[in-house]
């Protein structure tokens, strides 16, 4: 009984001080950036005080705020798909970039971008067309995914076939670039960097309400995805279906990864590797705690790349792709190394 | 001597379906299993023993005829029932290791838990109970990955005690255990048949612990007939020793066990 009072007041302890860095990383990310802004004058912006400068305003509303939001939605709920996906497949090596699934919504971005940009312009048409877009390109390699779940059985393989099909997409991809103006070429690589910056509070608001639901959705699994922990049959022997399950699962993993990628480009490496983290650091497997966890560490995780792209102060941002490895092979390796070690493994 | 049976097969063949393909793997089986005993399914690899446990937990459509709990058919049974009804063992290593072994013999209350699956009170006490039944009581807030093997295979029986059925399916329980280990599994399980009244139904290899334990005994012959009876019956029979019937070894009356022929 001690032992397991003291669990709980570890893990509770971590959930604060998770919060108390998401919150710190937060205002770092208002506070950073190329023009410099005193710290009373950000609080003045947001509570509605007084303001000496008017560009100030704008550059927290319209600049810093929404990437400080869009950082934080994107990292939580890359993470929160790649738990849903490490469990639904039984794989902790699972994630929507390994298992295509951001590539296939990528490749839905560039139809979208390289091959309609003409009829559709830019503005709130286009933002449209690139969620409708990487809903289906998400969709598809879903659909493909489930297909190959009903005669595979063994999780590595359909990693495997995730693989493949995202080679697949890539090669797509790279097809309607060559065919495509250079102008969108440009912006589609541009896109393809990753990026938390680059839109107005009016479309990150859209994002968030659009996002924050599927993860709200996602919490109220945690009873069946704790039975998945067992194995398939296991889950099944308790009253489970299991081919429905998998499905809700990778409709709101699926879900989730394409509104990221449409909004930021194909992120890399937060889905994989921040359900790793908070496995190690809350010690346990439970999603009742594993879940709200991996979303905290994954806004977390969001605003420090956040933080970091906007730390040159000229020259603009660092590209998100550009970091998010330095963070995650780090981990993998470590997860890699230590497995015995790590009690989830077994 | 005639009990009720709680669970019964009427011309039961179980297989695959693959598309309009049906490939029968048991085929015309009558089997029964009673409460208060151990049943042991024995059979060569390969002859169908999982098939048959897997059709007989509702986990597998029967390709011809029904099975039976209680006079009622499986199929009509809604899953969430039949959690109540039928629980299982498998040996299938999982993810679950950074689960406590509470946390892992809880998820046997699944069935009867709400929506977040909230334990109340009596399902703790449920839980207690299960552990104490399998003598696990002191493992309680190890991880699962830090159990040994046998440790582990009795919490996995917990979590079966937990999920409180009258009927309980294990598939192979003890082998990847050693001599204390399996020994002990088995007398676990014959308490657990007697003491709670349920009917258990092992598959093993273990031939002279199953001979030991088991008031009836299901053989999947080579010929993929499913058959029953009391051990006894089935020696004297020869049945026993037609289970390996092409196969070097035959089974000695003596030492309740399979021999090589050359012996």
């Amino acid at each position: 009984m001690d032992s397991n009072t003291s669990r709980r007041r570890q893990q509770a302890a971590i959930i604060w001080i998770l919060a108390a860095v998401s919150l710190l990383l937060a205002t770092g990310c208002l506070i950073i950036g190329s023009v410099d802004i005193p710290a009373d004058q950000i609080w003045a912006v947001l509570t509605g005080g007084e303001i000496r400068r008017e560009t100030w305003r704008v550059i927290i509303i319209e600049t810093r705020l929404p990437m400080m939001i869009t950082a934080a939605v994107a990292g939580a709920a890359l993470s929160i798909a790649g738990l849903l996906l490490q469990t639904c497949f039984d794989n902790p090596l699972a994630g929507p970039s390994i298992l295509g699934i951001s590539t296939g919504a990528s490749l839905g971005v560039a139809v979208v971008m390289l091959a309609g940009g003409s009829f559709l312009g830019a503005g709130w048409s286009q933002y449209a067309g690139s969620i409708a877009g990487a809903l289906t390109g998400s969709a598809i390699v879903m659909l493909i995914l489930l297909a190959f779940a009903r005669v595979i059985s063994s999780s590595v393989m359909i990693l495997i076939i995730g693989v493949l099909v995202g080679y697949f997409a890539s090669s797509a991809i790279s097809l309607l670039n060559f065919f495509a103006t250079q102008e969108g070429v440009h912006s589609y690589v541009i896109w393809g960097l990753g990026n938390f910056s680059g839109s107005s509070l009016g479309r990150t608001s859209v994002f968030a309400l659009l996002t924050l639901p599927l993860i709200a959705l996602s919490m109220l699994f945690v009873k069946p995805l704790n039975a998945l922990l067992l194995g398939a049959r296991y889950a099944e022997s308790l009253g489970i279906d299991i081919a429905s399950l998998r499905r809700r699962l990778l409709i709101i993993s699926g879900t989730l990864t394409a509104f990221i990628t449409a909004f930021c480009g194909p992120i890399g490496f937060i889905g994989l590797i921040v359900p790793h983290i908070a496995r190690i650091a809350l010690r346990t497997s439970n999603h009742a705690i594993l879940l709200p966890a991996t979303a905290l560490t994954g806004t977390a995780i969001g605003l420090l790349c956040a933080f970091i792209s906007a730390i040159p102060k000229s020259g603009g941002l660092i590209p998100i792709n550009a970091i998010t490895p330095i963070i995650g092979v780090p981990v993998i390796i470590y997860v890699i190394l230590f497995r015995k070690r790590l009690h989830y493994f077994s | 001597m005639t009990k009720q049976p709680l669970l019964q097969t009427v011309g039961l063949t179980a297989g695959y379906r693959n598309g309009n393909r049906k490939h029968p793997v048991i085929s015309d089986a009558r089997l029964t299993l009673c409460s208060g005993e151990v049943t042991c399914l024995l059979g060569a690899n390969g002859a169908g023993k999982s098939t048959l446990l897997r059709t007989i937990a509702g986990l597998q459509p029967p390709i011809a005829g029904d099975v039976f709990v209680s006079g009622r058919s499986l199929s009509r049974i809604p899953r969430r029932e039949l959690a109540k009804t039928i629980s299982a063992v498998y040996t299938e290593r999982t993810l679950a290791g950074a689960l406590t072994v509470r946390e892992t013999i809880a998820l046997g209350r699944q069935p009867y838990t709400g929506f977040f699956g909230r334990l109340s009170a009596a399902d703790n006490e449920i839980v207690d109970r299960a552990m104490t039944a399998t003598g696990i009581n002191g493992m309680a807030d190890r991880y699962l990955a830090t159990l040994s093997d046998g440790e582990r295979q009795k919490a996995m029986i917990a979590r079966a005690v937990a999920q409180e059925t009258p009927i309980m399916l294990l598939d192979e329980p003890t082998s990847f255990l050693d001599v204390a280990s399996r020994l002990e599994t088995f007398d676990l399980l014959r308490r657990l048949a007697i003491e709670n009244n349920k009917a258990i139904l092992v598959s093993t290899h273990d031939i002279a612990d199953a001979m030991a334990i088991a008031s009836h005994l299901w053989l999947v012959m080579p010929d993929h007939q499913a058959i029953e009876g009391s051990p006894d019956r089935l020696i004297a029979d020869g049945a026993m020793d037609r289970l390996f019937e092409g196969r070097a070894i035959h089974f000695d009356t003596d030492a309740l066990d399979f021999r090589l022929l050359s012996e």
